[in-house]
């Protein structure tokens, strides 16, 4: 392919991300990549054939940004040059402008190996042009139903970004809807295995009834409830109760798991051994993370080793994930955006000791417009959290009325729609050397980088 | 007293936060000393006709939708002497559509409701996603979210709900949301509906402890918290 314009594309797209970045507008932007494609829509395509190493994209509800993150690091340390993607910029403009940024203006590519973060209804575009050899499924939870339908044309939108170059597949095998992913290629499968699952089901009593366990799937074959043994989340051996669909054998897995407030330990296994690790992050999601990372990686043919030191090295960059410092405070970040993944952090905020909470939820397109998933995730667990909680974002005063109904006292709950407001007072009543807990939706946690940098500097 | 809640299918038709109706009942109900007690009746499972003041039942993923579609006609005929009985029941989205005579899908064949209500659905061409706010006969307000793209009917002796101010409500065309006869009460509106609505659920109390032990007041509660999240829904765009 003639490489003037991909060149020019290139050009394009890096000066006006230096302007957006000069202009401090924030680093969500789609435009450069965007512009990219308007004067070449090759764009894409030409750089990612320059992969030396391949590509591999990463999809799914939850997850796709930290388990590419831990994938990245772990290639890091296999000698690997990885062009990735950044947090959230999951749609074809925001990867093309991951390549045009890692390119030189003469059109080479400085990496060889694309780690691409892409959203569930992207990745047939992706796939299109782009050959993925390998496509890593994280779990499909029911997410922006608005913007979707439904799961199960998420799954179909999935298996056909699967089809389509005929990638290889690892999969999630806890996850039934993930399992049943048809993939004409190789299925890698990778799980928890539960009969060693150590951590802590204990939560709060429900001030309603048993209801409040709403984190349910459903049999891709039958329909009916899957039953996941004696687990309360969705995570290990599962089966479905009415037809005969069960969880295939896993190739890669992770045992012994202990989850502490700020890490965890566990033992990754593939069939060549296992390696103990020791995860600088807190919550069972994130076990689930670093071993859809490693499996990935010991596909591509890296030793357990490696993937032990680029997991426990793993950093996260400032105010794009879980902790920050901040004037002796800790701050600790989690996206919330379904009803599974914010349940998974609201009992990993139970499960630690924090001193302040803020809640900040938008509902801009990319948040999903329809906020009623906060009534199907767990609030009830903050019930016996004896502190004041700050509701914010465009929807603060619904979010008051679901911690309302969850039990917690009128008095104990401060509505400040403003976010830079809520932190500026949530940090303000954090006491020295504790805990701050921020659980924004996606455009409210991007506001919150932009306070937060302001902070830092 | 106490108030029995039937929450039909409740592992089944879990989408879309429906479940917020049965935590606002509940807790608005106990915030009054009154009891309460909640059973969710799946596939299979019997259900007394008796038992019950309110029935709520919400909106599911399509293949579940279809499950219970075929289930609930075992129920049909207890509900029918529920409703008659005046029993209160609040049906949203995919059950509001189960509770008419039948769904008619693009492709497929036809699915079968229960015929509690006069009123039946064909799916629609595009899918009506949105802030709702509706206009009940005493010119309160409920607000809500909708999602959907089934289009519902009422026939001529079915009345609506309410009046559509913002949103689609049941069809796009005629400018009426839900459906209301005896004590049964249809609905697209998620949001949850129940929580950001307290008169409308404390209307659906009322009705349902009325019934069973004769007039009852309720108490009135602080809603400051309710009523500011109603007033801030009012005023999102469509
Ligand atoms: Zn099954």
């Amino acid at each position: 392919m003639d490489s003037f314009l991909p060149c020019l594309a290139t050009l394009a797209a890096k000066s006006i991300s230096k302007l957006i970045r000069l202009s401090g507008a924030g680093m969500a932007s789609n435009l450069p990549g965007k512009i990219a494609n308007a004067i070449c829509p090759n764009t894409l395509p030409y750089f990612a054939k320059q992969l030396t190493r391949g590509c591999l994209a990463v999809s799914g509800t939850n997850g796709k940004s930290t388990t590419s993150g831990l994938l990245a690091s772990i290639l890091a340390q296999a000698g690997y040059q990885v062009i990735h993607n950044r947090q959230g910029a999951n749609l074809i403009a925001g990867i093309t402008a991951a390549f045009t940024e890692a390119a030189n203006l003469n059109g080479s590519l400085k990496g060889n190996f694309g780690l691409l973060e892409v959203d569930e209804a992207a990745l047939p575009l992706l796939t299109k042009t782009v050959d993925c050899q390998n496509i890593l499924v994280t779990n499909l939870y029911r997410d922006q139903l608005d913007r979707y339908g439904e799961l199960d044309k998420t799954a179909k939108l999935i298996a056909q970004g699967i089809a389509q170059k005929q990638s290889n597949a690892i999969l999630n095998a806890d996850d039934p809807n993930v399992c049943n992913l048809s993939c004409p290629a190789t299925k890698i499968f990778y799980g928890l295995n539960n009969s060693s699952l150590n951590y802590d089901t204990t939560s709060p009593v429900s001030t309603v009834n048993d209801l409040s366990n709403t984190e349910i799937s459903y049999c891709p074959h039958c329909g009916n409830e899957i039953y996941y043994g004696s687990s309360k989340t969705l995570s290990g051996n599962w089966s479905c109760l009415s037809c005969n669909y069960k969880r295939p054998d896993l190739d890669f897995y992770a045992s012994n798991i202990k989850l502490f407030s700020e890490h965890s330990t566990f033992v990754l296994n593939d069939k060549h051994g296992s390696a103990s690790i020791t995860l600088p992050l807190p919550g069972l999601f994130n076990v689930y993370n670093a071993t859809a990372a490693g499996a990935a990686a010991s596909h591509l043919g890296v030793n357990l080793n490696t993937i032990k030191t680029g997991l426990e090295k793993y950093e996260t960059l400032f105010g794009r994930s879980e902790k920050v410092h901040i004037n002796d405070r800790l701050v600790v970040i989690q996206l919330i955006k379904n009803p599974a993944g914010a349940s998974k952090s609201l009992a990993s905020l139970t499960n630690s000791k924090c001193a302040k909470v803020v809640i900040a939820i938008n509902d801009n397109l990319a948040d999903g417009r329809d906020i009623s998933w906060l009534w199907d995730a767990n609030f009830e667990a903050l019930a016996n959290i004896d502190t004041s909680f700050i509701v914010s974002g465009q929807r603060a005063q619904d979010m008051a009325v679901r911690l309302k109904y969850a039990g917690i006292k009128s008095t104990q709950i401060v509505c400040i729609p403003s976010i830079s407001l809520a932190l500026k007072e949530a940090l303000e009543e954090t006491p020295v050397k504790s805990t701050l807990w921020l659980l924004p939706t996606y455009t409210a946690l991007l506001e919150i980088q932009r306070i937060l940098k302001q902070y830092k500097d | 007293m106490k108030l029995h809640i039937c929450h039909l299918y409740a592992r089944l038709l879990n989408i879309y936060g429906d479940r917020g109706n049965i935590i606002a009942l509940t807790q608005r109900a106990s915030w009054r000393g009154i009891e309460v007690e909640v059973r969710a009746p799946g596939l299979a499972e019997n259900l007394d006709p008796s038992w019950a003041d309110i029935y709520f039942v919400g909106g599911g993923q399509d293949k579940q939708q279809i499950m219970i579609a075929e289930d609930l006609q075992r129920h049909a005929d207890n509900l029918k002497i529920a409703a008659n009985d005046g029993a209160v029941m609040l049906a949203v989205c995919g059950g509001y559509q189960l509770f008419g005579h039948y769904y008619k899908p693009h492709q497929g064949s036809e699915l079968k409701g229960i015929s509690l209500m006069d009123a039946y659905t064909v799916a629609g061409d595009r899918r009506m996603i949105g802030n709702v706010t509706v206009e009940l006969p005493d010119k309160s307000t409920l607000v809500g979210f909708e999602n959907h793209s089934g289009k519902t009917f009422l026939g001529k002796g079915l009345s609506p709900l309410g009046k559509v101010l913002k949103g689609n409500g049941n069809n796009g065309e005629d400018a009426f949301e839900g459906a209301h006869y005896k004590n049964i009460y249809g609905t697209y509106l998620h949001g949850s509906l129940l929580p950001k609505n307290p008169h409308f659920a404390d209307q659906l109390i009322t009705e349902a402890l009325t019934r069973r032990y004769g007039a009852v007041k309720l108490e009135p509660l602080d809603d400051e918290i309710e009523s500011k999240a109603h007033d801030k829904a009012r005023l999102l765009k469509a």
